[in-house]
């Protein structure tokens, strides 16, 4: 896999929380190619919750409608934690004051600018 | 009591028993807003507490405070109105659309105020349940559209021409459409084992029935696996057809299925529980499979990964072998 040093996220390590595969290893593909030092992709919003507790992370891309359901139970616990996301949704009406929305099907640079943003307003907050 | 008094109270009797069948009321309120009377209303509103109060002795108080104001401009401006309630109820919320009328005297006075309620419930939930299914509908074409873009870009980076990258992402596409036809006629349940065998490989080999055979039981597979399980045999197929068994008419596959230990630890839905495995023979000695091929990599990455197993794609002195694990919860 091709890995950008100092690419646009450089250093960061990224959680994916996505149930569908093939979207899955894309967006593992763009996060490592835009340079960042990880991207892990889990496919339930337990799995995810495991990673956090045992790595971590420094921004989590989000899919809105995991099979297993509660992934708004899981963004309540990362808002709280304050550990930033992005939310990648399918819905044109989705729009959230917590976080970034990128619409799927997102470009590479889509899901990079929406990381990007949620990166510059967590440092801000 | 004249004949056609007679018969006007008879077409008032008739049009009040049709009413009480119906999802449809009646009020009639003074000038001041003052209930006079009600006909065929709601069981559960009070109305005869609140004849001779207002619509505040009817309703909770927000509810009220709209729907007063509206009859206040029916009877001020002498025109009609429509008006909206909704309505905590124990079995879920009642929902009502209120017609106005205001009920003049010979000159053009406002005596009073006419409300005709139509309960319309039931088609508001029916709505509720039509605009979540487009929300399902939707997420789940946008997911597609972007597991397309995802086959596209993978498929890209190992294409040699034009026309190759199109024959395999069309093949892919195709693959995917067709288990996901399977998916959907068992109502989203998954697909049988054999079932996928026989789409996957059939559009490649023509007796392709007889050349893939299934040894073991014949699992029923949940749709994620049976997305990628399709996939990766499509690649198996694809491969085979050009440079493998099913390119001669007396190859063979062979596809065993054996069940795992983890197969009956409920427990655990992550364990290995199904091992796959796909043998060929006829063609004599393979050589190694091209490791950069997106499809050595759809085969030895990512569907083990989608499926939670382990994967082995081996050449041999017989022909190409691949083992796959499933998960436990890939499996009916």
């Amino acid at each position: 896999m091709k890995r950008t040093a100092g690419g646009p996220l450089s250093g960061l390590s990224v959680l994916i929380v996505e149930d569908e595969f093939l979207i899955a290893v894309e967006a593992q593909r763009i996060i490592e190619e835009a340079g960042a030092a990880s991207a892990w992709p889990v496919n339930s919003v337990d799995a995810a919750r495991k990673h956090l507790a045992n790595q971590s992370v420094d921004v989590v891309i989000l899919d809105m409608r995991l099979g297993d359901g509660d992934s708004g139970g899981l963004m309540a616990e990362l808002l709280a934690c304050g550990t930033p996301f992005v939310i990648a949704s399918g819905l044109a009406m989705t729009h959230s004051h917590a976080a970034v929305v990128v619409m799927k099907p997102y470009r590479d640079i889509d899901l990079v600018d929406a990381i990007l943003a949620t990166m510059a307003s967590s440092r801000n907050s | 009591m004249s004949n056609e008094r007679q018969g006007l109270n008879d077409r008032v009797e008739k049009a009040l028993a049709i009413l009480s069948g119906t999802p449809i009321s009646f009020s009639y309120q003074d000038a001041e807003l003052r209930y006079v009377w009600f006909e065929n209303a709601p069981a559960e509103w009070a109305v005869d507490e609140a004849t001779g109060g207002g619509d505040a002795d009817l309703f909770p108080a927000s509810s009220a405070a709209s729907l007063t104001a509206a009859k206040a401009e029916v009877v001020g401006n002498a025109v009609s109105r429509k008006a909206e309630l909704t309505l905590d109820h124990p079995e879920g919320q009642r929902f009502y659309d209120i017609f106005l009328q205001p009920d003049c005297d010979a000159d053009g006075n406002v005596i009073g105020v006419l409300s005709s309620i139509v309960d319309v419930s039931d088609r508001r939930r029916s709505e509720a349940i039509r605009e979540t299914l487009l929300r399902e509908v939707t997420h789940r074409s946008k997911n597609l559209l972007a597991i397309v873009m995802s086959l596209a870009a993978q498929t890209s980076r190992t294409a040699r021409t034009v026309d190759d990258f199109l024959d395999r992402f069309n093949g892919r596409v195709q693959s995917m459409s067709r288990s996901q036809d399977l998916i959907t006629e068992a109502n989203w349940r998954g697909a049988q084992l054999s079932e996928l065998i026989a789409t996957q490989v059939e559009s490649f080999a023509a007796r392709g029935r007889q050349q893939v055979v299934l040894h073991g039981r014949d699992y029923y597979l949940k749709p994620n696996a049976a997305l990628y399980v399709g996939l990766a045999l499509h690649e198996l197929a694809v491969n085979s057809v050009q440079t493998g068994a099913l390119a001669t008419p007396n190859g063979r596959v062979s596809v065993a299925v054996t069940a795992l230990p983890g197969f009956n630890d409920r427990a655990d839905p992550t364990t290995p529980a199904l091992s796959l495995m796909w043998s060929e023979t006829g063609e004599g000695p393979v050589e190694e499979p091209d490791r950069e091929e997106f499809g050595y990599v759809l085969l030895s990455r990512l569907v083990p990964l989608a499926v939670g197993g382990a994967s082995e794609l081996s050449g041999g002195p017989d022909g190409l072998r691949y083992a796959l694990t499933l998960q436990r919860r890939e499996i009916e």
